[in-house]
């Protein structure tokens, strides 16, 4: 058995700005070289040595796939690959139906996305304000514990270093659900 | 506000309309997706990502239902009364615009 070569690629974060279809496309470069891709890790994507190959890839959001939406994909030629999280990876021969066909499904999931996204955005800025409300409390409280303010301090400064992984992705989604809805709109 | 749900309004987007044609009688899966490309002669595809979240969403309008059928291990679909009448509401609207442009496009020279 002969030992497989892989290779490591980074993404240009898939629910970042289009770097969606950037990721996509660089995917299926690679794969004409013979690079195919296997599996997702931390910074982005595995690719494993195979024959060249001419492959198209999509991605696709699903909070709860079942049984029967892997079984759809595969059915219309779309071979399932890897998930991250909702994000969903498939790759199929050139000339393969779009798994998109009609713009209202991505209305409908890009609007799905955008809220939840904004939801958690929202909920991050209240736990920092919470913190900071609390940091001032124990400043200002003679009996209030400034331990407990100090610590507050600290962990909502750490919470507003994770907001932008929360931020990007609302803006892009909403930017992508806007667009979809114009694009709807120009059918008719 | 822009529609964002195709059933509430009465209206169905062209691919719920193939869809509930395609599930008259009862169908899964891929086999929708071939039926819908069948009955238009190839003019009107459906990707599997519009197929499943469109079933997803008429399953929730409740004009389509799941049947029981241990035969197939993937769902197979079969319209209902609500999605018979929604149908057959959508097919005469859709009717009556092509008889309006009739009275104007075939009233000149007697073609489109």
């Amino acid at each position: 058995m002969s030992e497989k070569e892989y290779k490591y690629i980074e993404t240009h974060g898939v629910e970042v700005d289009d770097n969606d279809q950037k990721d996509l496309d660089m995917l299926s470069d690679y794969a004409r070289k013979g690079w195919i891709l296997e599996e997702m890790h931390v910074l982005g994507y595995k690719l494993v040595k195979k024959e060249p190959q001419n492959l198209i890839y999509s991605v696709d959001i699903e909070e709860n796939p079942d049984e029967e939406y892997f079984h759809i994909f595969e059915e219309s030629g779309w071979k399932y690959i890897c998930s991250s999280r909702h994000l969903h990876f498939f790759s199929a021969l050139e000339g393969t139906t779009p798994i998109y066909t009609d713009e209202d499904s991505l209305v409908g999931k890009y609007k799905m996305m955008k809220d939840k996204y904004l939801e958690f955005t929202k909920r991050m800025v209240y736990f920092y304000l919470l913190t900071i409300m609390i940091a001032l409390f124990s400043e200002v409280i003679d009996w209030f514990p400034t331990l407990i303010g100090e610590i507050c301090l600290v962990v909502g400064t750490v919470s507003l270093i994770a907001l932008p992984f929360t931020f990007m992705p609302y803006l892009s989604y909403r930017k992508k659900y806007k667009g979809a809805i114009k694009n709807r709109f120009n059918v008719y | 506000m822009p529609r964002n749900d195709m059933v509430k309004s009465g209206r169905l987007t062209d691919i719920a309309f193939y869809i509930l044609l395609s599930l008259v009688k009862e169908n899964h899966g891929y086999s929708i997706m071939k039926t819908v490309k069948q009955i238009t002669n190839g003019e009107v595809e459906i990707g599997p990502a519009s197929l499943y979240s469109t079933l997803k969403k008429l399953v929730n309008e409740e004009m389509i239902e799941q049947v029981v059928d241990q035969s197939f291990n993937t769902k197979t679909y079969i319209i209902t009364t609500k999605g018979s009448e929604t149908l057959k509401n959508e097919y005469n609207r859709r009717k009556r615009m092509i008889q309006h442009a009739d009275q104007i496009l075939q009233g000149e020279d007697g073609h489109v």
